[in-house]
């Protein structure tokens, strides 16, 4: 279980944050000060510290500085908290070394997006005792509209085996015979409704639950998120978005070594990784099981790896930072790294500092030979 | 650089909310300061490019759910200290919205720390030679009042 130590002068900054990490089941420390929280992140040795900027005697930046001095703190990933997001200050702590900056007020989508870089997505539905193994390529839409669910499977169908239920009654038979990865569930529908269905389910098996609800009722959110939804899709909905809930929520249930198997492959005897096109959000989930992946390559003596983005449709901000991630993280474990890219990538990659000076090759064979 | 009502208004609505989920059902612009007396007020400072006072400020009664609704307790009653707390969080991130709202940067305008002080009954004022940006807030049960001193 992960720990997560919380820095910030304000009770009610730090029981909110505490809320908003519930998804996560790990444990929580808190300090109320910079100079409190250097002394726990030594004693605790967390796996993530949340930091708040403007605290009194020892503010986030001073604080920031100090864990990054001590060999016993300076690895631990640091998001700062800030009510102000100012050019100066972004940059101020970028130097000094963060995993990312959360401006408050903050959404728990917007916290959830910058935590899970560091500790992973969180679980979907707990797993129950005895559950059996589900099928990560089936959905089951449940929805007493036919509408949504014509809508629903047009926007899955492609990419998994889709099945529908237009009652929660109707949901649990269907899911005890098929065991669908992901169940997407409307919050309000007649006789059994979204929490009454997810219920049952987690009784059952292992899915994660996405849930539908009417766009604009917020007061569900939370009540959703305590039911176990790994997500929540507001209706009316993007196909687009739906897939990518969904997309999400089937790489959350499934074991890293699912994951890992779609991303991870080997070249010649050299590891490739390769950076996912299609969703930001499965990208969050796979760094940190890359970085375990790298360790264990370490340990098991390789000291080469390619990572593939030649699949990748475009450049945006998060493939950048997962690079750099990965290639910092590699660079740490003396692992060498060439990155394989079209060449309209490459340009748009050696604009940016921190992966200008990768080697480049536009295939595998060509990455390889630049790590010999 | 000037602040309008709008700035204010829109940083107020985002921070409330956000933190207390609490649903806003009208808001009134204006240059005066509050006529009614509140029981808790909470400041801050703008140093720099540009200067001023930011006041929040509303009866101690509307400040408790206000901290029960950022607490997600709604419902209860947080103790004195935590309704303090969060309005000092309220008045700190209001400010840090409307900074990044009209774009500026770290060193352009800095922010205090904030100040809260409850009692009954409690006005504010500031020595200021311009019209203060007032916006008072409709919560359905009570008004949240925010008000920009220009220095």
């Amino acid at each position: 279980m992960s720990t997560v130590l919380t820095v910030d002068d304000s009770k009610v900054v730090r029981t909110m944050v505490t809320r908003h990490l519930q998804p996560y089941g790990c444990t929580i420390v808190e300090a109320t000060n910079g100079q409190e929280g250097v002394d726990m992140a030594r004693t605790h040795k967390p796996d993530l510290v949340l930091l708040d900027v403007t605290m009194p005697v020892m503010d986030g930046r001073q604080a920031l500085g100090e864990l990054r001095k001590d060999d016993a703190t300076k690895g631990i990933p640091v998001i700062m908290l800030t009510a102000e997001s100012g050019r100066d200050l972004v940059v101020e702590i970028a130097k000094l070394g963060v995993h990312g900056y959360i401006v408050k007020p903050f959404q728990q989508e917007t916290f959830e997006k910058e935590v899970s870089k560091v500790l992973g997505a969180p679980a979907g539905a707990a797993a129950p005792a005895g559950a059996t193994a589900v099928d990560p390529k089936a959905v089951l839409i449940v929805d007493d509209s036919e509408k949504v669910l014509a809508m629903a499977k047009a926007a899955l169908e492609q990419t998994m085996t889709v099945l529908t239920a237009t009652s929660g009654k109707d949901a649990i038979a269907q899911y005890a015979k098929a065991k669908p990865g992901v169940v997407v569930i409307d919050l309000v529908m007649p006789d059994m409704d979204g929490f009454a269905t997810i219920a049952e389910i987690q009784k059952l098996g292992k899915s994660s639950c996405v849930a539908l609800t009417v766009r604009g009722d917020a007061s569900l959110h939370e009540k959703a998120k305590k039911a176990g939804y790994a997500a929540i899709v507001e209706k009316p909905f993007q196909a687009g978005e739906l897939l990518e809930h969904v997309t999400q929520a089937a790489s959350a249930g499934a074991s890293p070594d699912d994951v890992l198997k779609d991303f991870v492959s080997e070249d010649g005897g050299c590891p490739v990784f390769s950076l996912p096109n299609q969703s930001s959000k499965l990208l969050i989930k796979l760094l940190p099981i890359f970085g375990k992946k790298l360790r264990s390559l370490a340990e098991d003596g390789n000291d080469k790896l390619i990572v593939d983005v030649a699949q990748l449709n475009e450049l945006t901000s998060e493939h950048v930072a997962g690079l750099v991630r990965l290639l910092t993280e590699a660079g740490t474990l003396g692992i060498k790294t060439a990155i394989c890219a079209p060449d309209a990538l490459v340009t748009k990659l050696r604009q940016i500092a921190e992966t200008k000076d990768a080697p480049y090759a536009s295939t595998r064979d060509g990455a390889r030979q630049s790590l010999q | 650089m000037t602040i309008s009502h709008d700035v204010v208004e829109r940083a107020a609505r985002v921070v409330l909310e956000t933190n207390a989920s609490v649903k806003i059902v009208g808001a009134k612009q204006s240059h005066d300061t509050d006529g009614a007396f509140s029981e808790l007020i909470g400041t801050l400072s703008f140093v720099g490019k540009l200067g001023g006072t930011l006041v929040v400020y509303c009866k101690w009664q509307q400040a408790v759910e206000l901290a029960a609704g950022m607490l997600g307790e709604v419902g209860t009653e947080p103790d004195a200290e935590t309704v303090r707390d969060a309005m000092g969080e309220m008045v700190n991130q209001i400010g840090g919205t409307i900074k990044r709202d009209i774009g500026a940067d770290g060193n352009e305008i800095m922010l205090s720390p904030p100040v809260v002080v409850s009692g009954s009954p409690l006005s504010h004022c500031v020595r200021s030679s311009q019209k203060p940006v007032t916006v008072d807030l409709d919560l359905g049960r009570g008004t949240f009042g925010v008000c920009l001193w220009p220095a």
